[in-house]
C-alpha cells in the first residue's frame, strides 16, 4: 500500500540566464515505515524535490500523492497535508525562531493545527521520545542554550508531535558534528520502528544513506538515474555517476577514484540527449564508442527502466542492457 | 613532552606548550590547553577534531591572526624562529610569505565586489611592491592555472564561481607568494563529494610539485586518512591521540578516536548497516571540564582511575600516542 | 498534567521578565541614555503635572497690573511674562503637554502605519507590495510642509488635524525600512519550518516576522518622535496649530510676531526652545542607548 506517489514531477525556476528546470520529470514511491535516502550533489534538484513533497513548493506539471490522493493547492487542502508530512532542516540553529523557548517551538505545529489534547502533555513526550530527557528541563530554554545535535532533536520532537505518516529530512546531519550524528541517525531508525512513520533523508552523504535507508535513489540534473535497494544501489552500482561518486568516497579505499572532470552542469542548460553524457567516464574514455551506443548517449534521452539481474533496481543508462527510451 | 628522534631533520614548524585563552572579564576559556606537534618540510599533518575542540583557535594562533581578546603562550618555531615573539614588520613579512592560510568558511572571505584578479594581486602587491602592472597579472594567471582554472576567470566576480571554484581561488591566493607552509582550515567542509575531490586531488598534486607542508585541519577523519601522512586528533584544547593516518584510522587507540572513526561507515559493510554510531553528550565547555580525562563523561570505556588521572599523551606504538589511561604505555593501572 | 501546565505557561513569562530585567540593567550602563531618560522623566511629569504646576488661567491673563506686559523675570515669575501679559513659565509647562502629546501621538500613528505597511508589503509580495510601495513612494516624494500647510488649511487647525498631518507624512520611512527587514526575514529557515507546519500567512507576520522587527520598530520610534515634535514645532510656529492652546512652537510663533526680539525679551523665546532642544535630545539619547542594548544582545543570543 503506497503512502507517498510522486508522479512525473516538474519543479521549474525562471530567473536571469532562463528557466532552471529543478525537477525534470520524477516518478517516486514510498511505503509506510520505509526509509529512502535521496542521493546527489547541490543543484540537483533534490532540495526541491523534498519541499515540492512537502507542499512548500508548486510544481510546474506532475502531482504529488498521499496514499493516492494527489495534493491540491488550496489552504485547507495544504493544512491536511502538513498534518500527514513534515519537515526537518538542514539548519538546526536557523530553523528555530531565536526568541522562541523550546515549548514554543515544539507547541506550535499543535496550535497551528488545532490538535486536541494537553498540549503541555504532548509537547513533553514529544520531547521525550525525540531524546531530550527530563523534558521539563528544556521548556523555558532558548534554542542558543542547547548544543546543535539538541536543536536538531527540538526540531524532529516539532514535526513528530503532529504524529506525521512521512518525514522528509533534508540534510538532517551534515550541520552537526560526526560525533552527534550517529545519536541522531539512531533516533530517525528508533522513530521508524516505534511509529511506522516513513522517512525521506536528502542527502549528499552516500555513507549515511549506508548506515540508515532501506532504498536509495541517485539524482543528477533534475533526474533519478538510478534507484533501488540500497545494498544494490551501493555496492554493485550500475549508472556510471553513481560508480564515479561511490569511488570517491573516501572510506572505500578499494575502488580507483573516478574523479570527474569538472561541476555539475546547471539546470538551465541540460545537456541533450542522456543528460550526464558529458562527463560520463563511459563516453569520455571511449568505453561508449566501443559498445555502440554512444550515438544513443548524445541524442537519445532515457527514463529508468529495469534491470535484468536485479529485482526493484531501476537504471537510465543506454549501457545497461534492457534500456527504454520514452516515446 | 615526546622526544623528537635526533636522526631526523629540524622540522620545518614546531609548536611546543601551545596555550590559547580567550577573554577575562566573563572568566577565561582555554581554547587551546598546551598543543605540541612537529611538521617536516613537505609533510601533511591533518588535525581532527570536531566543534568546540580548539582546532580553529590553533590555527589562527600559528599565523598570531586571533581577535584582540586571545592571550596566546607557548612557542610556534617556524625553522627555529619564533612566530609568537617576531615583531610586527617581521611578522607581516612572513605572513603569506612563509606561512599561509585557507580560513574554515573561506567560500565568504572573498571581497564580492572586487574581481578575482585583483584579490589575487593584491597579495602579490603587498609583499613584492616592485613587482608592478603585467608582472602581477601574469602571476595572477599563473596561479590559477596551478589550481586548475583558466587564466581568464582573473576578471570575474566571486559570485560568478561555483563553490568548489572559490576553493581553488583561496588556495591559489594562499599560494601567491610562494609559502612553505599552508594552514588549511576545513578547506573541503561546504563542498560536495565529488568537488571534495576535486579539491583534494588539487592539494595532494600542489604539495608534491611544490614541495608544501600542509596542515589540513578538519571533523572527518576519513578525508585525513587518505591526504595525510600523520593525523592528531584534538579534543577540548588539547591533542588526545597522535600517529601515521592509516594506523590511527584502522585502529584507534583512544576511545574518541575510535568514535570519530565509526561516525562515517564503510559503504559494503554489513556491520554498519542500519547501526549508526555516535557519541552521547556533547563536546564539554571549556570552562567547565570535567576532572582527570575530559573525555571521561561520553567515554564509552571509562573506568574508575579516569576521574582521578591527569591524562597525558602516552606511547601507543611506534611514532604513535595516545592521551588515554588503557594504552599500555600509558603506565596507569586500570 | 496540570503541575506540569503551571509551570510551562510561567516559567516562560519569568523568562521574559528576567529578560527584561536584564535589559534595563544594560540600559542602565549606558551613561548618555540614562540622561536622555531622566531629562524625559522631568518632561512627562511636568506635563502631567502641569494643573498642579501652574495655573491654567494664567494662560488667559491680560496686561494687568499685576501682569504687565513684557516683564522680566526678575521682575515677574521664574520666566516673565510675554506681551499680553501671561506668565511665561504656565504657557511653558502647559505647552510641554502639548508638544509631547502630538509628538508621541503622531509618532505612534506614523509607526503603526508604517509597520503594517511595510510588513504587508514585505512579506506578501506580488501586487499587495507593488501597490503598497508606489503609495508610499508618492508619500515620501511630497514635501512635508507644504502638504501640511494645505491639509491644515483644508482641515482647520486643531490637535487631532496636527497630530494626523504629522503622521501621514511620517510613516513613510518606517514602511521602507521595516519592509527592507522583512524582505531578509521571509527568507529565514524559521519561517519555511513554520510554514511547513501549516502556518498561515497571518500566522507567520504575527508570530514570526512582528517580534523580529520589534527591535527595529522601537529603535526607529525613538528617533521618529523628536522629528514628530520639531515638526510640530514648526506648524505651530507658522500658525497651523491650534489657536486656544498652549506649545512651545505657538511660543515662538507669538514671540516672533510680537517682536520679542526687538524687545530684547528673551524669557519669551528662549525657554520653550530650550525645551524642544532638550526633550528633542532627549529622545535621540534613549533611542542610540536603545539600539545599542537591543541589538547586540539579539545578536550575542543568536550566536
Amino acid at each position: 500500500m503506497s503512502l507517498l506517489g510522486v508522479s512525473d514531477l516538474h519543479v521549474t525556476f525562471s530567473g536571469r540566464g532562463g528557466v532552471a528546470r529543478a525537477v525534470d520529470g520524477v516518478d517516486l514511491s514510498m511505503r509506510p515505515g520505509e526509509i529512502l535516502a535521496l542521493v546527489g550533489e547541490s543543484g540537483c534538484g533534490k532540495t526541491t524535490l523534498a519541499r515540492t513533497i512537502v507542499g512548500l513548493q508548486r510544481p510546474a506539471a506532475g502531482s504529488v500523492s498521499l496514499r493516492g490522493e494527489p495534493l491540491r493547492y488550496d489552504r485547507r487542502a495544504l493544512r491536511a497535508h502538513r498534518r500527514e508530512v513534515q519537515m526537518v532542516f538542514q539548519d538546526p540553529t536557523g530553523a528555530l525562531n531565536a526568541r522562541q523557548t523550546i515549548y514554543e517551538a515544539v507547541a506550535e505545529g499543535l496550535r497551528i493545527q488545532g490538535v486536541p489534547g494537553s498540549e503541555e502533555q504532548l509537547v513533553a513526550e514529544a520531547l521525550s521520545r525525540a531524546g531530550l530527557r527530563p523534558p521539563e528541563r528544556f521548556f523555558a530554554r532558548y534554542p542558543y542554550e542547547i548544543s546543535g545535535g539538541q536543536r536538531q532533536r527540538v526540531i524532529i520532537a516539532g514535526a513528530m508531535v503532529l504524529s506525521p505518516s512521512l518525514l522528509v529530512a533534508d540534510e538532517p546531519v551534515s550541520s552537526l558534528d560526526a560525533s552527534v550524528r550517529g545519536e541522531i541517525l539512531a533516533l530517525m531508525l528508533r522513530l521508524v520502528r516505534e511509529t511506522e512513520v516513513a522517512i525521506l533523508v536528502v542527502t549528499h552523504d552516500l555513507g549515511l544513506a549506508w548506515n540508515v535507508a532501506d532504498r536509495v535513489a541517485v539524482m543528477y540534473l533534475g533526474r533519478i538515474v538510478e534507484q533501488g535497494s540500497t545494498e544494490d544501489v551501493l555496492t554493485a552500482p550500475r549508472h556510471p555517476y553513481t560508480r564515479a561518486l561511490l569511488s570517491v568516497v573516501p572510506e572505500i579505499a578499494h575502488v580507483a577514484p573516478q574523479v570527474l572532470v569538472g561541476e555539475a552542469p546547471d539546470p538551465t542548460r541540460i545537456p541533450a540527449g542522456c543528460r550526464f553524457h558529458p562527463r560520463c567516464p563511459l563516453v569520455a574514455s571511449g568505453e561508449a564508442a566501443r559498445l555502440g551506443i554512444e550515438e544513443r548517449c548524445r541524442a537519445e534521452d532515457l527514463a529508468l527502466a529495469p534491470v535484468a539481474d536485479a529485482a526493484d533496481l531501476l537504471v537510465a543508462c543506454h549501457a545497461v542492457a534492457g534500456a527504454v527510451v520514452p516515446a | 613532552m615526546t622526544a623528537v628522534p635526533a636522526t631526523e631533520p629540524a622540522p620545518l614548524l614546531r609548536v611546543r606548550d601551545l596555550h590559547v585563552t580567550y577573554g577575562v572579564r566573563a572568566g577565561a576559556i582555554p581554547a587551546v590547553r598546551g598543543v605540541d606537534f612537529d611538521l617536516a618540510v613537505g609533510e601533511t599533518l591533518g588535525l581532527a577534531g570536531e566543534s568546540g575542540c580548539g582546532k580553529s583557535s590553533l590555527a589562527g594562533a600559528l599565523l598570531r591572526l586571533l581577535p584582540r581578546g586571545a592571550q596566546v603562550t607557548g612557542s610556534v618555531l617556524l625553522d627555529g624562529e619564533d612566530v609568537l615573539a617576531m615583531r610586527p614588520g617581521r611578522l607581516r613579512a612572513v605572513r603569506w610569505t612563509e606561512l599561509a592560510i585557507v580560513f574554515q568558511g573561506a567560500l565568504h572571505t572573498l571581497n564580492p565586489v572586487q574581481r578575482i584578479g585583483r584579490q589575487m594581486g593584491e597579495a602579490i602587491r603587498l609583499h613584492s611592491p616592485a613587482v608592478r602592472g603585467a608582472q602581477v597579472s601574469a602571476r595572477v594567471g599563473e596561479l590559477l592555472e596551478l589550481v586548475g582554472l583558466p587564466a581568464r576567470r582573473a576578471q570575474d566576480y566571486p559570485h560568478q564561481l561555483s563553490g568548489g571554484q572559490r576553493q581553488r581561488v583561496l588556495i591559489g591566493l594562499a599560494l601567491a607568494c610562494e609559502p612553505r607552509l599552508l594552514i588549511a582550515d576545513e578547506p573541503t567542509t561546504a563542498l560536495d563529494v565529488m568537488v571534495q575531490a576535486q579539491v583534494l586531488r588539487l592539494l595532494e598534486d600542489l604539495q608534491q610539485r611544490l614541495g608544501l607542508a600542509v596542515v589540513f585541519i578538519t571533523h572527518d577523519l576519513s578525508t585525513l586518512a587518505t591526504v595525510c601522512k600523520r593525523i592528531a586528533v584534538m579534543y577540548a584544547g588539547r591533542i588526545v591521540e597522535e600517529g601515521p593516518s592509516h594506523e590511527v584510522f584502522e585502529a584507534p587507540a583512544h576511545p574518541y578516536t575510535r568514535a570519530l572513526a565509526a561516525a562515517f561507515p564503510v559503504i559494503g559493510d554489513p556491520a554498519f548497516r542500519m547501526a549508526p554510531s555516535g557519541l552521547p553528550g556533547d563536546p564539554p565547555d571549556p570552562r567547565e571540564l570535567p576532572s582527570g580525562c575530559p573525555f571521561r563523561p561520553r567515554c564509552p570505556a571509562a573506568v574508575a582511575v579516569c576521574s582521578s588521572t591527569a591524562v597525558e599523551l602516552w606511547p601507543a606504538g611506534p611514532r604513535r600516542q595516545a592521551a588515554c589511561v588503557h594504552v599500555p604505555g600509558s603506565g596507569v593501572a586500570v | 498534567m496540570s503541575t506540569v501546565a503551571v509551570s510551562a505557561r510561567q516559567i516562560t513569562w519569568q523568562r521574559r521578565r528576567r529578560a527584561a530585567a536584564e535589559a534595563w540593567r544594560e540600559y542602565r550602563r549606558h551613561t548618555p541614555g540614562m540622561v536622555g531618560l531622566a531629562i524625559l522623566a522631568i518632561a512627562v511629569a511636568v506635563a502631567l503635572a502641569a494643573p498642579l504646576l501652574a495655573d491654567s488661567a494664567g494662560l488667559h491673563a491680560v496686561n494687568t497690573a499685576a501682569n504687565p506686559a513684557w516683564a522680566n523675570p526678575s521682575k515677574f515669575g521664574p520666566l516673565g511674562t510675554d506681551h499680553l501679559g501671561r506668565s511665561v513659565m504656565t504657557q511653558f509647562i502647559w505647552g510641554s503637554r502639548i508638544s509631547l502629546l502630538v509628538g508621541l501621538a503622531a509618532t505612534v500613528l506614523a509607526m503603526v502605519v508604517g509597520a503594517v505597511v511595510g510588513i504587508a508589503a514585505g512579506f506578501l509580495g506580488g501586487w499587495i507590495e507593488a501597490v503598497l510601495m508606489r503609495v508610499t513612494e508618492w508619500f515620501l516624494v511630497i514635501p512635508f510642509l507644504p502638504l501640511a500647510i494645505v491639509l491644515a488649511a483644508v482641515l482647520g487647525p486643531s490637535i487631532q488635524n496636527i497630530i494626523f498631518v504629522i503622521g501621514i507624512t511620517s510613516w513613510p520611512a518606517p514602511a521602507r525600512l521595516i519592509r527592507a527587514q522583512v524582505l531578509t526575514l521571509k527568507e529565514r529557515l524559521y519561517v519555511d519550518r513554520s510554514r511547513a507546519l501549516g502556518a498561515s500567512d497571518w500566522h507567520l507576520m504575527t508570530r514570526h516576522v512582528l517580534p523580529n522587527v520589534s527591535g527595529l520598530i522601537i529603535a526607529n520610534t525613538t528617533l521618529t518622535v523628536p522629528v514628530a515634535i520639531l515638526s510640530e514645532t514648526t506648524l505651530s510656529f507658522l500658525g497651523l496649530g491650534d489657536p486656544s492652546r498652549a506649545s512651545w512652537g505657538k511660543m515662538l510663533q507669538e514671540s516672533f510676531q510680537a517682536g520679542a526680539l526687538t524687545q530684547q525679551a528673551w524669557w519669551y523665546y528662549v525657554p520653550p526652545g530650550i525645551g524642544i532642544l532638550l526633550v528633542v535630545l532627549a529622545f535621540t539619547l534613549c533611542g542610540q542607548a536603545l539600539e545599542e542594548v537591543l541589538d547586540p544582545r539579539l545578536r550575542d543570543r543568536r550566536a
